[in-house]
């Protein structure tokens, strides 16, 4: 089933004059249950196309519709609930509120959600057991490795039940041991439980767990090729 | 809100040492004004106190127009009665009557023009410090018809305890008042104006001298709490209606008044620019705060978190920053003014001879009073908020795409 779908998407940034084309006209839709790598050298545009895509960005031109809602509709709040409920987002680091313990930045979601306290605590339990960090529910991120931090961030992301998870380059800041473990981790997560997953990368080795390749250069679609395994 | 709370305080603990610098500079601010104001009011507490009290009262109540033209033709009736309808407030401790007028007074070749002020001497002793200003004879008894001249007057007119005061007037309705008075007492009035020209007779006395008989001109209305002079003053003018005017002592004692105004307003000039600065300084450290927090802030919005929500939280942060400077400034000025309340600062040099000369203690009680220790803090809270209003905008402002390229 189709949950996402781009249509001509341009995103063009303007900066001291100088124009910018991030995303090219760009034509893509992704489907419930995917496992996506989008590939592509620095600067050909994938973060830019994961926030489209999030809804953390607006497009110059060309159409996003998630789950039947089109983007353009909605107005700035409303695109933060639209966040809050339906996109689960991973950064490349310091995703975490340092000031929050782990399972604390898992509720915390759910608090925005006004989630009831005992549902809260039930599925931050359930989260922090799925990433294997249950004995880490009360450290601060400070206290936890970039690979745990990341793991945290994932479970987070999982918090609302979203539809997809929109990951940038997730690994680029762990060594290969843990990048390597998150990737399995999220594989399992997609596998077992039927979630969503769209990541950046330009890791080879996290690029081969990918069961969709979409290559990206000067904000075009280079490639889209399905992995078979 | 308790979430909020929870994530301020620890927010707070990220800095260490700039939130302990920024309630630092809170905590001085509230003191350096709690005790400045403490002593700059209580001087004026204890001035007015003494002045006031030596014979004008914080608040006079007379028939309409009486402040303006002090003649017969604007006195009022008075009886016990009366009286009791006027206690509509349990802030009034006393109601002190008089029937003042002018008169010239003569004695042997010589003629003053006087001032003749008609008391009840037992209410007229309870409320003034005239007693304590005896230097010879006895005061009036309440029956008494007999005179008590100020010092300055009796040696001019050159009587003594003893002698015999006369005195010519035009009394109510314009008849002629002439009368002689045996001198009961000379006190010592502070201040020269009224020491030249003062003769203190009974009410019954000073009625019958005025053919005014029942008749007041003036009634001092005495507070337990001077705090409390608009509010009475307010009661009081609704309660009498448009037949008598509620005066207080600003409206009579204008020239102190105006004093009173300037010194106190220098003094919150100086406060205005010590809390400027303390806003400034608030000011920097939401700013810098917010530029440390700029991707963090970023992330929040982009996983949901609603702009004004990141409002609220940075808002609970500074005020919570702001109330423990507010209460640990609070607390470390109370011991302070309770220590000079109880243990005033005593004066030497000219301010204590002027100071003794006007009858007063060479001393400063610090003043301890809820009220401008209470505006202390709402003063600081308002800065709080206005250096709020920036830092909230640029949070509304926050464009999380950029926020998290870093
Ligand atoms: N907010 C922005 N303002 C200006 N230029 C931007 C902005 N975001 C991205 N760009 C430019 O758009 C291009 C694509 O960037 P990006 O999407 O971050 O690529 P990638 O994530 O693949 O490295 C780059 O040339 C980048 O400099
Ligand atoms: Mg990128």
């Amino acid at each position: 089933m189709e949950i996402i779908s781009l249509k001509n998407l341009t995103k063009t940034y303007r900066e001291d004059s100088i124009e910018v084309t991030a995303v090219s006209d760009i034509t893509l839709s992704f489907a419930e249950g995917e496992f996506t790598a989008i590939v592509g050298p620095s600067g050909s545009g994938k973060t830019t196309l994961l926030n489209l895509i999030g809804g953390l960005d607006a497009p110059t031109s060309g159409e996003i519709v998630v789950n039947g809602t089109n983007l353009a509709r909605l107005s700035s709040s409303q695109l933060t609930d639209f966040r809050l409920w339906n996109v689960g987002f991973v950064f490349q680091a310091y995703n975490l509120i340092p000031v929050l313990t782990a399972r604390e930045n898992i509720e915390f979601i759910m608090h925005l959600q006004n989630k009831p306290v005992h549902e809260r605590r039930k599925r931050a339990s359930e989260l922090l057991q799925a990433v294997g960090l249950a004995d880490r529910a009360k450290s601060r991120p400070s206290k936890l490795s970039g690979g745990q931090q990341q793991r945290v961030a994932v479970a987070r992301a999982l918090a609302p039940r979203p539809r997809f998870i929109l990951a940038d380059e997730p690994t680029a800041n762990l060594d290969s041991h843990s990048a390597e473990n998150l990737l399995e981790m999220m594989e399992k997560l997609n596998r077992e439980e039927n979630i969503t997953f769209i990541f950046s990368t330009h890791d080879p080795r996290v690029m081969k767990k990918a069961r969709r390749i979409i290559t990206l250069e000067d904000g075009k679609v280079l490639r889209d090729e399905q992995m078979h395994k | 809100m308790k979430e909020y709370l929870k994530m301020a305080w620890r927010n707070l603990g990220r800095n260490r040492r700039r939130t302990a610098i920024t309630t630092a500079s809170v905590l001085f601010a509230v003191f350096f004004a709690t005790v400045e104001q403490s002593f700059h009011l209580g001087i004026w507490h204890n001035l007015l106190e003494n002045v006031l009290h030596s014979y004008t009262g914080y608040l006079q109540i007379h028939a309409s127009g009486y402040q303006e033209n002090k003649n017969f033709d604007y006195t009022f009736p008075w009886n016990e009665d009366t009286e009791k309808a006027l206690h509509v407030s349990k802030d009034i401790k006393a109601l002190i009557p008089r029937l003042e007028s002018f008169a010239l007074a003569s004695s042997g070749e010589r003629t003053k023009p006087v001032i003749v002020a008609g008391i009840d001497p037992g209410k007229e002793y309870g409320f003034s410090h005239l007693p304590e200003k005896l230097a010879q004879g006895k005061m009036l008894e309440p029956e008494d018809q007999g005179a008590l001249l100020s010092r300055r007057l009796a040696e001019y007119l050159k009587l003594k305890v003893g002698d015999t005061l006369l005195m010519i007037s035009q009394g109510y309705a314009g008849t002629s008042a002439a009368g002689i008075f045996p001198v009961r007492g000379i006190v010592r009035l502070p201040a020269p104006e009224w020491d030249n020209q003062m003769v203190y007779l009974t009410l019954p006395t000073a009625r019958q001298f005025y053919s005014a008989e029942n008749m007041l001109t003036t009634l001092v209305v005495d507070l337990r709490n001077p705090s409390t002079l608009e509010k009475t003053a307010g009661k009081l003018s609704h309660t009498l209606g448009s037949h008598f005017e509620v005066l207080t002592w600003k409206q009579m004692l204008t020239e102190l008044y105006q004093q009173y105004i300037s010194d106190v307003g220098s003094g919150y000039i100086l406060l205005g620019l010590l809390y400027l600065i303390i806003g400034f300084g608030i000011f920097g450290t939401l700013m810098m705060m917010l530029n440390e927090r700029r991707y963090e802030l970023g992330v929040m919005t982009a996983v949901g978190m609603k702009k004004r929500k990141i409002a609220v939280l940075i808002s609970t942060e500074v005020v919570l920053l702001a109330f423990l400077g507010i209460l640990l400034g609070i607390a470390a000025a109370l011991p302070v003014m309770l220590w000079f309340h109880h243990h005033p600062v005593t004066l030497s040099g000219t301010m204590a001879k002027t100071m003794e000369i006007y009858g007063m203690e060479p001393e400063i009680p610090a003043l301890l009073e809820p009220g401008f220790i209470f505006k202390q803090g709402i003063a600081v809270l308002l800065l709080t908020f206005m250096a709020l209003v920036w830092p909230v905008i640029s949070v509304f402002r926050l464009s999380p795409v950029k926020a998290l390229r870093r």
